[in-house]
């Protein structure tokens, strides 16, 4: 063998063993990436979808979460209606629990989506621990989800202009929008003396710009018409008070209202709780607000709308244990003797939280990075909260909670576009665009479209 | 020709050997349209409900049954039926006048073209500012009834088919040989005669070519009825893909997917017309 041909052996070789740390490397890389999954799926991990920011803020129920799991990662997934139905329908959602709004969750629920709790959670009737939306949560006894947060309806009273004026504040579970004309007939015209009628305390010039419409009075619409069905009906009984109220000169002028704020004696809001308007133990001696439930109509023996987020186990959840573990933990006591300062619509127990969270969302509130084109937020066990007791009396948190467990829901899957919908209609109908007759015809073509006639 | 005589012996269209060229395209129509399809007409059979059976036809009577459903049926006939018609009319008018020698024509059918390419979001925000409460127009002329978003969003149709529409007839006439038309003026025929019974028959395909295309461009302006009304559109312009959007919201894609396929079997119904006709004036010929 010559010197030339052992140079051609040597690197024909050396081209062998190139070749084989070529495949050697290519099988690694395959091991890696068959066998990462099933690394990544060995982390305790949790996947919670939501639809807003915030409800990937649950503070208490985390820290509960993790005390029964303390390498536990909790990662929200924030999507958006669409994109969640696809996902949903082709069972590639790839969570274990769902944070939704109550319209939602009946959707789920009725399509089969959801796993009942007593299968995931062990939990066989509603929990005693929490207000009693049982009647909203359950099906033929069976609990599908547990209530996760609740913003009820309201008005409010000002005691100090109530006493200015010489009125007394009568508390009501239930009254009619008569008994309201009579209360308001009672009201002086002018409470805040900027010489504008302000009776009925309603802002805004037109009807999308018009809160208690929007609101309160849609509100008693819709509530109606569920059991009515006929907006014909309701025209031919209520009309005068209906036009009434929406064209009174109580309307206060969108234009005053910004340039101060007035002092009002009664005005309707729906903020998270109305805990939060009472005096806490603290500043008991000040005046402060009072609440009211909004105004039923004849027939109706209460009226207190609002919305219901909840939070159920998906039938798809690849971490069903977990999942339940994290159910469980929504009743638990680490849970329960909490609240966040920052979301009082939280506070779902029967019995008064002793502490609450104070740390401001700054702190610790969501902060969602895109991952795969989607928005995540992972929540990690070790967070050092600050904590101060819970301020309001017990006498108070017992009045909001009785208010609040009488929550009336609507199960439509009324969206914003229902809502502009019914708005254009009845700007309409105020400019006299639209006569009576399709101004009812409209609606109940479009309240019978949205409750899914 | 010679081909098709040398193929008629055999049991298939094309060579066994040539077969294996049409694999990749069977299988992306496999993967991406038969597939797809017949999952869809497979749910359109099954009720998402616990406890429900396998397969029932619940959901198409159910369908039937629905009186929204019939009404977005009647509505989007009701709408795209004169939108078509009058696009077809006005875009053969257009065509015929830009055939006269008048100046600037190019121009003229640049602009009537370039509708059709606005992307439908700003397209809507200028007929929102043109047409929507509280514009100028709305407010001079305060209209009293809701027939007039119908006109309105009829008009945006109109607006955006009827240059794309024109130029086709255009380049269609353009192509029938000018000789006939001359020997038919050479005997006396008037321009209107010329017109209807030389040119508008020959020009036959194009009608089919047009009808085929504005149903398509009728199909895709949902996004523009979207945009200008809502998910919940004044009750006659609730057209079929509102109600399918509906029950999509409602997560009721078995719904969904019935009245998918019912109006799958339509749109089928009226292309096979269609092309039954084209066949037909072809053996005429």
């Amino acid at each position: 063998m010559d010197g030339a041909e052992r140079t051609v052996r040597i690197l024909l070789k050396e081209k062998h063993f190139d070749r084989f740390c070529s495949f050697a490397r290519l099988i690694f890389v395959m091991v890696f990436f068959v066998t990462l999954p099933v690394i990544a799926q060995a982390e305790e991990r949790i996947r919670i979808i939501v639809t807003r920011e915030q409800d990937a803020q649950n503070w208490p129920v985390e820290e509960a979460f993790f005390t029964i799991h303390p390498e536990a990662e909790i990662e929200y997934m924030l999507y958006s209606e669409e994109p969640l139905n696809a996902r949903l329908i082709s069972h590639t959602s790839d969570a274990d629990l769902v944070i939704l709004p109550y319209n939602v969750m009946i959707a789920l629920e009725e399509k089969g989506y959801l796993e009942y709790l007593d299968v995931a959670a062990d939990i066989h009737s509603y929990p005693e621990q929490l207000l009693d939306l049982s009647r909203l949560l359950t099906r033929d006894g069976r609990v599908f989800a547990l209530p996760v947060s609740l913003y009820q309806e309201y008005w409010l009273w000002d005691q100090e202009v109530g006493d200015a004026l010489g009125m007394e504040y009568q508390e009501v579970t239930s009254w009619s929008w008569k008994d309201y004309n009579t209360l308001a007939s009672s009201f002086p015209c002018d409470t805040d003396q900027d010489g504008i009628s302000d009776t009925y305390l309603i802002y805004g010039q037109t009807v999308a710009a018009f809160p208690t419409l929007q609101n309160v009075n849609l509100g008693m619409l819709f509530q109606y018409i569920s059991s009515h069905r006929e907006f014909q009906t309701f025209l031919q009984e209520h009309l005068q008070l209906f036009t009434q109220i929406v064209t009174d000169d109580a309307l206060l002028d969108m234009n005053v209202t910004r340039q101060v704020t007035p002092k009002v004696l009664l005005h309707r809001t729906s903020l998270d709780n109305p805990i939060t308007f009472m005096a806490p133990d603290a500043l008991k001696n000040n005046n402060y607000l009072l609440f009211l439930p909004p105004p039923s109509l004849p027939g109706e023996e209460e009226m207190a709308t609002g919305y219901l987020w909840a939070c159920g186990v998906l039938h798809d959840s690849a971490s069903k244990e977990l999942a339940g573990d994290f159910i469980r933990a929504m009743v638990s006591e680490t849970a329960l003797q909490f609240t966040s300062k920052t979301r009082y619509d939280q506070i779902i127990s029967v019995r008064k939280p002793s502490l609450e969270y104070t740390d401001s969302l700054s702190q610790y509130g969501p902060e969602f990075v895109s991952v795969e084109g989607f928005p995540v937020y992972t929540v990690r066990p070790g967070r050092k909260f600050l904590t101060s007791a819970f301020p309001y009396s017990e006498e108070a948190f017992r009045k909001s909670q009785s208010f609040r467990s009488r929550l009336i829901v609507n199960t439509a899957p009324y969206g914003r576009d229902f809502y502009d919908a019914v708005y254009v209609i009845l700007q309409e109908w105020l400019d006299k665009q639209i006569s009576d007759d399709t101004l009812c015809e409209e609606m109940n073509y479009l309240l019978n479209l949205a409750g899914g006639a | 020709m010679r081909n098709r005589v040398e193929m008629k012996g055999r049991k298939g269209i094309y060579p066994a050997g040539d077969l294996c060229w049409l694999l990749p395209g069977l299988l992306g129509w496999a993967v991406f349209m038969a597939f797809p399809f017949g999952k869809t007409v497979m749910l359109s059979f099954r009720t998402q409900a616990n406890n429900a059976p396998m397969f029932s036809a619940e959901n198409y009577l159910r369908l039937f049954q629905d009186s929204y459903y019939l009404l977005s049926v009647k509505n989007t006939l009701l709408f795209f039926i004169p939108a078509i018609s009058v696009t077809w009319v006005i875009g053969l008018a257009a065509a015929r006048v830009l055939l006269w020698p008048v100046k600037r024509k190019n121009t003229f059918l640049v602009i009537l073209l370039v509708p059709f390419f606005l992307p439908a979001s700003s397209v809507t925000v200028i007929w929102k500012l043109i047409f929507g409460n509280g514009s100028v127009l709305m407010n001079s002329i305060r209209p009293n009834d809701q027939r007039w978003k119908y006109a309105s969003l009829l008009l945006l149709y109109l607006w955006k088919n009827i240059g794309i529409t024109a130029t086709v007839y255009l380049v269609s006439m353009h192509a029938i040989d000018g000789r006939i038309l001359d020997a038919a003026r050479s005997d006396g025929a008037s321009e209107y005669k010329v017109f209807f019974l030389i040119q508008f028959p020959l020009l036959r395909k194009a009608t089919i070519y047009t009808a085929f295309f504005l149903m398509i461009c009728g199909v895709r302006f949902f996004r523009e009825a979207y945009l200008m009304f809502g998910a919940y559109p004044a009750s006659n312009l609730f057209f079929v893909q509102h109600y399918m959007n509906l029950y999509f919201a409602r997560l009721d894609y078995s719904r969904l997917s019935a009245a998918g396929i019912v109006f799958s079997a339509g749109i089928l119904a009226i292309t096979a017309i269609l092309s039954d006709l084209n066949r037909r004036k072809e053996g005429d010929i």
